[in-house]
């Protein structure tokens, strides 16, 4: 054999080899990972069961999280922390900067958010024609329209995905979709359940829950947009003693309430300076009363470490806090109706539970107290930014606070402008 | 199974035999000894192999070797040993005699006959390469001094390579960048030993800083698994400095490769040859420490305050106290004891040569709870059952045991109290007296400890069917298995409760490698050589962390015994493949013309990406060897020059799962209950590719003056484009923090100059001498990093003093200074405050010009004295000891007290204090940013070889005894303790000094016995 025969035969024999050694590379070059899910194994039907569960994961801490900042932003607490971006959230001079605002609110609210829409969609794919009577689509579907809410309720505007950004009625609009399907999802679920021979009666309690949580975020959101027939509507489907709740556990640091974190585990907030000061006596406004702690709140109402007094309820770092009930049912159709019989008898039994006598009160004055016995029954529990944005925007009361931070040595006050967070500058300047 | 095995066996030695039975029939021997030509100094370790029998010897101290079982007849006998020239010579070998043939090599410091490693199989003639390649014989270096690790290896020896030390402390490493830092998140060079992929990652030790198992999120100095193995056991190291020169190596070689080459023995029936080594030394604080003043004033005599000052009392006013804790407490310093020992064996038969070795390294440090202990083993085999095929297997096993200090930017570590301390004021608790925060009995129980154990499994095998062509198959393990733990015993500092913590990081890492050359000649005058190759290379990690927090009894630490316990582990998987083709065409020997193509894959590419490939082209040209210039060149004194010029690319690979969106599973509570959920993980980027670098290097290597002295200089312009950054994903995505994202530019340029010399040499004396000069000059390109004009780089804790800013050096300091008023006072505001500045640039991070100057002078062909002096410059250092010195209300940072303190602090000279006072209030102003230029005398050592007469009675043929030291000395106008060290080692552009530990004084006396 010549010597550029052989030279032939060994450029044949390593293209061979070359080209041999890379068939088998793409199996090679499947690094494994056992600490995540590849986007497309979610495909996998086992993983439906996981969605909702996923969902309910992120809106617990994160409902915790925007209850307490959203607190701090409104008039619920005061909190001249050390960390200077708090104090700035007190006085809403929240910038994109912040990045307290980003890691705790949005963040957290907007990875609920896309849980639950992807997680919908995902649930759609995996269980065909069955997604739409089958409670898991439902509970996925609630979530995500609750998360909606919270963004028009707390953003001046936030993009979805990010797309450009878009303004609260638009993201209440989105959210009414949600809890309609949601609601139509979970009476499908019932009807389904109870069909079957021996009926389903647990999945079908589930789905009136599923659906009263749903009516009460929906008459929520519809008041939002001041479409306040449609909210009465909705209110009034809503079933007696009804409450819906977000769960807490000695688990792990994000699955603790984060009320217990802020104040029973450290003092990171006050009601000294904020209207709920003078609520001494109410005991769903309960406080510490004396010592280096005074004024730190202790449990309201919405949390199961209530103990109806104004004092001696430590916040818990297990306890669960209530999203939803009939009683927000119940403000709403007040709300509504405005000032007539009905909604004193309402303001007054209210006011027995804050040990405050009756009052006989009528028009604005009336309203006016609804407002107050709303603030108090759901102090603590996400409301309030909402209230104060809707009250402003609609009824021309404006009682955001204003004017010198209290506090305050170096002449600091109020943002007497902001009533809602702006975006942060991870979303403005992030990739997608 | 059995009878298949043993068919297996009698096959092998079937096919062995034959070639060892006609051996044995008629053979001689050759023996022989080798000096240099000018002086006769004999040199050691000459690889000597008898051409076309695969049969050698390496020459033992004295020079000599002995061959047996040469075939008779007419043999070329070639010797070769870096830094001479190659020389071959014919004897007649008769057999049943021994033939004396003795060498008298000549110097050759331009070494273009040297054989390199070059990716392709086979070796490689220096001549032939368009890019530059430094390589350090390491064996030579263990015998004129004393060197611990590669990193120690490398220090100061390879122009072009910076290393970024962290502490002191034995064991810590730091960074080291090749050609300046070729991306924003990361620029480490790829490591090879014999061929086999080497893991160079941390070792998964414990941050030693914060407090308690809470300062385990924190980072400060690291280690790296590239400084386990022994330098005894490396016979040479070669750097490739760029992409210009590592595109065969891939997607992972933008930043460089480094080639370790262990010693090996050679074929031929000879004498095993024993080398023994026994060093006994010290580690010292040879630098300043910590001195602290207070004045006694009259605010501390005042009733008042009296009690709070019990040491003014008695004293006049205005007296200074003094106090240096870190000399004054018995238990603050030590010096620390360094032993080694070494038994190696080399050797071969016809058919085999191995080389077996172990060591054992006791190294204490300055501090009495820090020591890094090594135990190694390696064994090193070749076999050539045929003429056309050897097989190689290389292994070792490495153990080892490292202690660290609480130091660093550390409430409870020693110095930072030392810095801090107050004489003469009330301590908290006795024990405690002149210490800030805490005192050497309570500092020194701190216990962070890591172990590690490293199995190295290389084989390969070479096959040469015809002299023409060449393959190499490699196949290799680097198993490293490390364990950290940080124990607190109950009442221990920072963890009162007690509190156990483990980590238990395993890495294996494997490498599957084929690599073919094909030599064809044209004619006479040309010939081609191609070179083809595929690459495998797999990387796991799995760490298993486990901590409990709540001891209940000091003897009882297991980690499930505490009162609260926490888990996770972790786990990660990188492959790649790679496949190259080379062609390279020489004309007449002295041109050579290369082009190279690599394609690359690899797991953590994009899903819209598939394959990379990466180009090179080079010329070299052997321009003394013209024979219309050689004469001119003479003429000169010039006796040998090589251009060259070598363009190439080369990558670096994201990330393990960076491309990949993922979601991973998280615990829900459910009402009562506890479920699982999923949560986003990654948003992932399909587009994500290897950043590209890409390098341009001109150079040359000239031999002068009967090639007594050697130039070799290179410029080269690497640019990396696409680098790997991190960027914030937008929230609403619902994916949290960041993506890897392809973004921006980064440019690299500078000079590599290096002079050899030989500058005397006669019968008494030789002088070789060896400076080298390197330059880099770094800059961001563009960033593009949207919405962002600068990013202060991961982990710096002081915010914008350090800044990626396009067209400034990454990493660079910036900083404030006051705004001025015409009179040079500071302007203030209503309030009172001073008015800063926007920030300005400074200067860079890390040094821009490095020399290094070597001296070795060999008197009476015994005594050798070796000197290696270490410039770097061009840098600037954060000195925040002494901002934190003089921003803390103590005397320490007074002027008339301390004249190295950097501002006055004079109640008689009120505006130098209120200037004290201007800068107390910044936290990272320009007056804490220092230039640190400085010089060290990094090594020194005296040789002596003893007279073989004097060994012959213990039957020794060669011995030796050397004296050395290491950071000897140290030039600098830098007000710190050391300008070399860095608080945050572990980090890649973050540098402070922050109570880092300084680099200690070695002193060490071995002694090398060869039998």
């Amino acid at each position: 054999m010549s010597h550029k025969n052989l030279r032939v035969r060994c450029w044949t024999a390593a293209m061979l080899v070359l080209s041999a050694s890379s068939l088998g590379c793409n199996d090679f070059l499947a690094a494994e990972n056992p600490g995540a899910v590849i986007v497309d194994d979610l495909e996998d039907p086992r993983y439906a069961s996981l969605i909702p569960n996923s969902v309910v994961g992120e809106f617990q801490p994160m409902f915790g999280n925007i209850a307490w900042w959203n607190a701090v932003y409104a008039d619920e607490l005061w909190n001249r922390a050390v960390f200077f971006e708090e104090g700035l959230i007190d006085q809403r001079n929240v910038t994109d900067v912040n990045g307290t605002f980003n890691v705790f609110l949005y963040g957290p609210l907007h990875r609920t958010r896309f849980m639950a829409d992807d997680g919908a969609a995902r649930l759609k794919r995996l269980l065909g024609d069955s997604a739409s009577r089958d409670l898991r689509l439902a509970r996925t579907l609630v979530y995500g329209a609750y998360s909606y809410t919270f963004l028009g309720e707390m953003m001046c505007a936030t993009p979805i995905d990010g797309g450009d950004p878009i303004p609260p009625d638009e993201l209440f609009a989105k959210a009414i979709e949600r809890y309609d399907e949601a609601i139509a999802v979970a009476a499908a679920a019932r009807t389904a359940a109870l069909a079957l021979n021996p009926p389903d009666n647990r999945t079908a309690l589930g789905a009136d829950s599923i659906r009263n949580f749903a009516l009460v975020g929906k008459a929520r959101t519809q008041l939002d947009l001041n479409q306040q027939q449609a909210a009465l509507a909705t209110a009034q489907l809503v079933a007696a003693n009804f409450e819906f709740r977000a769960y807490y556990s000695t688990n792990s640091t994000r699955e603790n309430n984060w009320f217990w974190n802020r104040l029973t585990a450290s003092t990171s907030g006050s009601l000294a300076n904020t209207p709920f000061q003078a609520m001494v006596g109410d005991p769903r406004i309960p406080r510490i009363a004396t010592g280096a702690r005074a004024n730190v709140p202790l449990s309201p109402e919405s949390f199961s470490s209530w103990s109806n007094t104004v004092v001696d309820a430590d916040f818990v770092q297990g306890g669960f806090v209530r999203i939803a009930s009939s009683l927000e049912a119940q403000y709403i159709i007040a709300e509504v109706q405005g000032p007539v019989a009905s909604t004193l008898t309402f303001v007054n039994a209210r006011r027995a539970v804050g040990l405050q006598a009756p009052v006989a009160l009528t028009g604005a004055a009336l309203m006016a107290e609804l407002r107050d016995q709303r603030r108090r029954d759901f102090y603590l529990d996400n409301h309030r930014l909402g209230d104060l944005r809707r009250y402003k925007k609609y009824y021309q009361v404006d009682e955001f606070p204003k004017g010198a931070y209290p506090g305050s040595t170096t002449g600091e006050t109020y943002n007497a402008n902001a009533d809602c967070w702006p975006l942060p500058l991870a979303e403005t300047s992030g990739v997608k | 199974m059995r009878s298949r095995f043993r068919r297996f066996v009698v096959v092998a030695i079937a096919a062995i035999a034959p070639p060892l039975a006609a051996d044995a029939q008629n053979t001689g021997s050759i023996r022989g000894r080798i000096t240099e030509n000018v002086g006769q100094r004999a040199i050691g370790d000459v690889q000597v192999l008898v051409a076309g029998t695969g049969s050698g010897a390496i020459t033992n101290a004295n020079g000599e070797y002995v061959i047996a079982n040469v075939p008779a007849g007419s043999r070329t006998v070639r010797v070769r040993r870096l830094g001479f020239v190659p020389t071959e010579r014919t004897v007649n070998v008769v057999a049943g005699e021994t033939t004396q043939l003795d060498f008298a090599l000549s110097q050759s410091l331009t070494q273009l006959e040297q054989l390199v490693i070059t990716g392709t199989a086979g070796l490689t003639e220096k001549r032939t390469l368009g890019n530059s390649i430094t390589t350090v014989d390491v064996a030579d270096l263990n015998e004129k001094t004393t060197v611990l690790s590669v990193s120690e290896v490398l220090q100061s020896k390879t122009p072009g390579v910076t290393f970024l030390v962290g502490s002191g402390a034995p064991g810590t490493a730091g960074e080291f960048r090749i050609r300046g830092a070729g991306s924003i998140s990361g620029y480490r060079p790829v490591v090879f030993i014999d061929g086999v992929r080497y893991n160079i990652e941390n070792l998964g030790n414990f941050a030693a800083t914060g407090a308690g198992l809470a300062g385990l999120a924190q980072s400060s100095q690291t280690t790296s698994a590239l400084d386990l193995i022994s330098p005894n056991d490396i016979e040479s190291i070669e750097v490739i400095k760029g992409p210009a020169a590592a595109t065969l190596y891939g997607a992972e070689a933008a930043n460089g490769v480094i080639q370790i080459i262990t010693k090996k023995g050679t074929r031929g029936q000879q004498k095993l040859r024993w080398s023994f080594r026994g060093e006994r030394g010290q580690t010292e604080w040879a630098l300043d420490t910590p001195v602290n003043y207070t004045t006694c004033d009259s605010a501390k005599f005042a009733a008042a305050n009296a009690a709070t000052w019990p040491g003014c009392a008695g004293q006049s006013l205005g007296t200074v106290l003094t106090d240096e804790p870190m000399r004054r407490h018995p238990e603050a310093l030590r010096t620390g004891d360094l032993q080694r020992l070494s038994l190696s064996v080399r050797g071969g038969g016809d058919r085999y040569s191995l080389y077996l070795a172990g060591d054992r390294d006791t190294d204490e440090g300055v501090f009495y709870n820090s020591f890094n202990n090594r135990k190694s083993a390696r064994a090193n085999f070749t076999f050539n059952p045929t003429d056309i095929a050897d097989f190689q297997v290389n292994t070792s096993f490495i153990q080892t045991n490292l202690r660290l200090p609480m130091q660093d930017e550390s409430a409870n570590g020693l110095l930072l109290s030392a810095a801090r301390g107050r004489p003469g004021r009330l301590p908290v608790r006795p024990t405690l007296d002149g210490w800030s925060t805490i005192e050497p009995e309570r500092a020194n129980r701190y216990n962070n400890q890591t172990r590690s154990e490293r199995l190295t499994l290389g084989g390969t095998l070479n096959v040469n069917p015809w002299s023409w062509f060449r393959n190499r198959f490699t196949a290799g393990l680097d198993n490293t298995t490390a364990q950290a733990e940080l124990l607190f015993l109950p009442g221990d500092e920072g963890e009162p409760a007690g509190a156990h913590a483990q980590r238990n990081p395993m890495t294996k890492v494997y490498t599957l490698d084929y690599a073919g050359t094909a030599d064809f000649a044209l004619n006479s005058t040309w010939q081609l050589t191609t070179s083809f190759g595929t690459q495998i290379v797999s990387n796991r990690t799995e760490t298993l962390f486990g901590q409990g927090v709540g001891l209940g009894a000091p003897d009882v630490t297991l980690i499930g015994t505490a009162t609260t316990t926490s888990s996770t582990s972790s786990f990660s998987e990188n492959n790649s493949v790679g496949y190259y083709i080379q062609e390279q065409i020489a004309w007449n020997n002295r041109l050579f013309v290369t082009g190279a193509v690599r394609a690359d894959d690899n797991s953590s590419f994009g899903t819209n990406f598939d394959i990379i490939t990466y180009p090179k082209a080079s010329v070299s040209y052997v321009i003394s060897e013209e024979p219309g210039l050689s004469n001119l060149l003479r003429s000169w004194r010039v006796n040998s020059l090589k251009l060259r010029a070598a363009w190439g690319a080369a990558g670096r690979a994201p990330a393990p799962y960076a491309a990949e969106q993922t979601y991973t599973v998280d615990r829900v509570t459910l009402g009562g209950t506890t479920g699982s959920a999923l949560r986003t993980q990654s948003y992932g980027n399909p587009d994500l590719k290897p950043e590209r670098g890409q390098e341009i290097e001109l150079g040359f290597d000239a031999g002068l003056l009967n090639e007594r002295l050697a130039l070799d200089f290179t410029f080269y312009n690497k640019t990396t484009s696409d680098m790997l950054v991190s960027v914030p994903v937008k929230p609403s995505t619902g994916f949290p923090t960041s993506r890897q994202t392809n973004l921006g530019e980064v440019n690299n340029r500078g000079v590599e100059f290096a002079v050899t010399a030989t500058a005397l040499q006669n019968e008494r004396v030789q002088w070789d001498s060896r400076l080298s000069l390197a330059t880099t000059r770094n800059r961001l390109n563009s960033f593009d990093i949207p919405g962002k004009v600068s990013e202060t780089p991961t982990g710096q804790a002081y915010g914008a003093v350090q800044q990626h800013r396009p067209g400034f050096p990454m990493g660079g300091y910036w900083a404030q200074s006051p705004r001025r008023n015409a009179d040079g006072s500071p302007v203030v505001n209503s309030a009172g405050a001073v008015q800063f500045d926007t920030a300005k640039y400074i200067g860079p991070s890390a040094p821009t010009r490095e020399v290094g100057f070597a001296n070795t002078v060999t008197l009476f062909k015994n005594l050798r004295f070796y000197s290696l002096l270490d410039y770097k410059g061009g840098f600037y250092l954060f000195n925040l000891k002494e901002r934190n010195r003089c921003q803390a209300a103590n005397d320490n940072c007074a002027r008339n007290n301390d004249p190295r303190a950097r501002f006055p602090q004079n109640a008689a000279d009120s505006l130098l204090m209120k200037e004290l006072a201007v800068w107390r209030g910044a936290t990272a102003a320009a007056a804490w940013i220092e230039k640190a230029d400085f010089v060290k005398l990094r090594e020194i050592s005296l040789t002596y070889t003893l007279p073989t007469r004097w060994l012959s009675p213990a039957g020794a043929s060669s011995a030796n005894i050397i004296v050395s030291g290491r950071n000897i000395g140290l030039w600098t106008d830098y007000s710190g303790i050391d300008p070399e060290v860095n608080s945050y080692g572990g980090r890649l552009f973050v540098r402070a000094d922050a109570y880092a530990s300084p680099m200690t004084r070695r002193l060490s006396v071995a002694i090398n016995l060869t039998y």
